[in-house]
């Protein structure tokens, strides 16, 4: 479970040291180089040398070595807006030379600086201006092959994933959104590190049902075009309620509008950190306090993404957009959300309790974040992924989790149904129709829902579909038998709701 | 401009321990600036202030050849930027 070390954990984790480190004498004989410096920080540490107590150090070095603190994404949005023309292989040429010269250095100023402070940076992507955006000059052609080129430039610069193959119809789409929405099954499954997303309702424009219904038949698509791989295609596209245009988190991510040429958004993470903070705390502890200690911790974690995501930028010469306070568990045992909701008093997550136990987790993250960090942005929720999540898939194998429960959960925080496996002979219609009580959830409740589900061809509730890395594993699960075909056949927009008449 | 890391030690106790490992900060010319000691049973817990502006190796050299003192000599030996630290405990 730890990496290896040459000594036992128990010897760092059990560690009894002084109350106070040593505060430098008054006089020390190394001044020299030193003092010439006037930043007031740096004053400061010079006058006391060790200005640490040990039990902070050891947290610090705990928490990297010892409960996978880590940077989870550093993500770099580009513009690609003046790459727009009315043919798509200039465009493509176009795109990818101004990729090149931005985003070239991107993947050896992330690793430097994830050598430098010692904390492993997980993912390096890019995002760019949803493609839609940029495809509409060319009169109705099909832009996957912009999808191709994405593909290229992300292998050729060593990103794991770029975003932004995307289309904003929350109120109606153009004929370029049609154009990108039907390209989706050939672009995705054509290509491994290019992901897509389609924002379909708003709280300002409320649900655009026509749009919902065809993505039902579009995620259908894709299953099928990567029938081999389980469906692995809609791993890396999301419907999206109130999509967020500086999202440094795949498969959702891309470069909006009113964003600036470039920007480095980071997002941190570190479910690790706040289940091993949890497992010492006192079981005696009431909840009051143990919001606290996720507070607390999640101060420590944003401060790490911060401090990275600012020398990225500098490195750069990019400007620094936003740290995103999500909770993202990754398929490795000990980093899971689910069992931070266990390590409350939950026997199995998603069982009675777990909303309230979610709600209290996120709300002490961003309570913590939101003062860590001078930018938060993104989605700052937290992630219940069930595929990348190993006490998830555990929750659903027992029983304790159902859809149901997962849809609950999503009102109080969290960001969506992400990477739920459904059988692979579910109707598109009930596709829509659970995208469209998903997006409703986020429309009334103004905030951002988002829904990546897998009809895993040829498989059954019960079955497991096998993803890969950081996609993990998912077990099928249950659908309601009862068909909804007549409501979404409506079509139409559901309008917004009261509460986005704010003006 | 001072870099400075911190150095942190965990390991069995024995006679030359802190010898070996402030040769080998000497060898690559970094200057420690505070030192805290700790032993617990037989454990030694060491903590090291260490400026390695004027050494003769970047952060990542020096990191990696105390890693490398600490496996040779049996105790885990880590080095972080002071940044780090100020970032995450102070506000």
């Amino acid at each position: 479970m730890n990496p290896p070390r040459p000594l036992p954990s128990s010897l760092i984790l059990g560690l009894v040291l002084p109350q106070n480190g040593r505060t430098g004498d008054d006089e020390d004989d190394d001044e020299d180089e030193d003092e010439d410096e006037d930043e007031d920080d740096l004053r400061a540490r010079n006058t006391a040398l060790l200005l640490f107590t040990p039990e902070e150090i050891l947290e610090t070095i705990r928490m990297v070595q010892l409960e996978r603190l880590d940077i989870r994404a550093v993500t770099l949005g580009v513009s690609l807006m003046e790459c727009a023309d009315t043919d798509v292989g200039r465009l493509c040429r176009k795109a990818r030379r101004k990729l090149r010269a931005v985003a070239a250095q991107l993947v050896p100023v992330v690793n430097a600086v994830a050598e430098q402070y010692g904390v492993p940076i997980v993912n390096r992507r890019i995002a760019v201006t949803p493609v839609a955006l940029l495809a509409a000059a060319c009169g109705g052609k099909d832009p996957a092959p912009v999808a191709l080129m994405l593909d290229e430039v992300a292998q050729e610069l060593g990103v794991d994933f770029i975003g932004g193959y995307g289309a904003l119809v929350h109120k109606g789409a153009t004929a370029a959104d049609d154009c990108l929405i039907a390209s989706l099954p050939e672009a995705l499954g054509s290509t491994a590190r290019v992901c897509a997303f389609v924002n379909l309702a708003s709280t300002k424009a409320g649900i655009n049902m026509d749009a919902v219904l065809k993505m039902g038949g579009t995620i259908k698509a894709c299953a099928e075009r990567t029938a081999d791989r389980d469906g692995l295609a809609c791993c890396k596209l999301v419907a999206f309620a109130n999509a967020v245009e500086d999202n440094p988190f795949m498969a959702g991510a891309f470069h909006g509008v009113g964003e600036p040429e470039c920007a480095v958004n980071v997002g941190v993470s570190g479910p690790g950190v706040v289940r091993a903070a949890l497992r010492r705390l006192s079981p005696e502890a009431d909840l009051g306090e143990v919001a606290e200690l996720v507070k607390r911790m999640a101060f420590k974690i944003t401060r790490m993404g911060e401090l990275a995501g600012r020398a990225v930028s500098e490195r750069l010469g990019v400007p620094f957009g936003i740290v995103d306070l999500s909770l993202a568990p990754t398929p490795t045992v000990a980093d899971s959300v689910a069992e931070i909701l266990e390590l409350m008093g939950l026997e199995r997550c998603g069982t009675h309790g777990s909303v309230a136990a979610l709600a209290l987790l996120v709300d002490a993250v961003k309570k913590g974040g939101a003062m860590a960090s001078s930018y938060v942005g993104g989605l700052s929720g937290a992630f219940i992924p069930v595929s990348e999540d190993v006490g998830m898939i555990q929750a659903v194998q027992d029983g304790a989790m159902s859809l149901s429960k997962l849809e609950a959960m999503t009102s109080v925080c969290s960001v969506g149904l992400d990477m739920i496996a459904i059988p692979g002979d579910t109707p598109p219609e009930t596709i829509a129709a659970i995208i469209a009580d998903e997006l409703a959830i986020g429309v009334v409740n103004n905030k951002t829902t988002g829904v990546r589900l897998i009809p895993v061809p040829g498989k059954k509730a019960g079955d497991i579909a096998e993803f890969g890395g950081l996609l993990g594993r998912a077990p099928v699960m249950a659908l309601n038998r009862f068909r909804s075909d007549a409501f979404v056949a409506r079509g139409g927009r559901i309008p917004a709701p009261l509460r986005s008449l704010t003006n | 401009m001072p870099e400075r890391v911190i150095l942190t030690a965990v390991g069995q106790n024995r006679p030359g321990v802190l010898a070996e490992i402030t040769a080998a900060i000497a060898k690559l010319q970094g200057n420690v600036l505070d030192i805290s000691q700790k032993m617990m049973q037989n454990y030694f817990n060491l903590i090291m202030l260490v400026d390695i502006s004027g050494a003769k190796a970047d952060f990542a050299r020096f990191k990696a050849k105390l890693e490398a003192t600490g496996a040779k000599g049996g105790y885990a030996v880590s080095v972080q930027h002071e940044e780090v630290f100020h970032y995450m405990h102070r506000v």
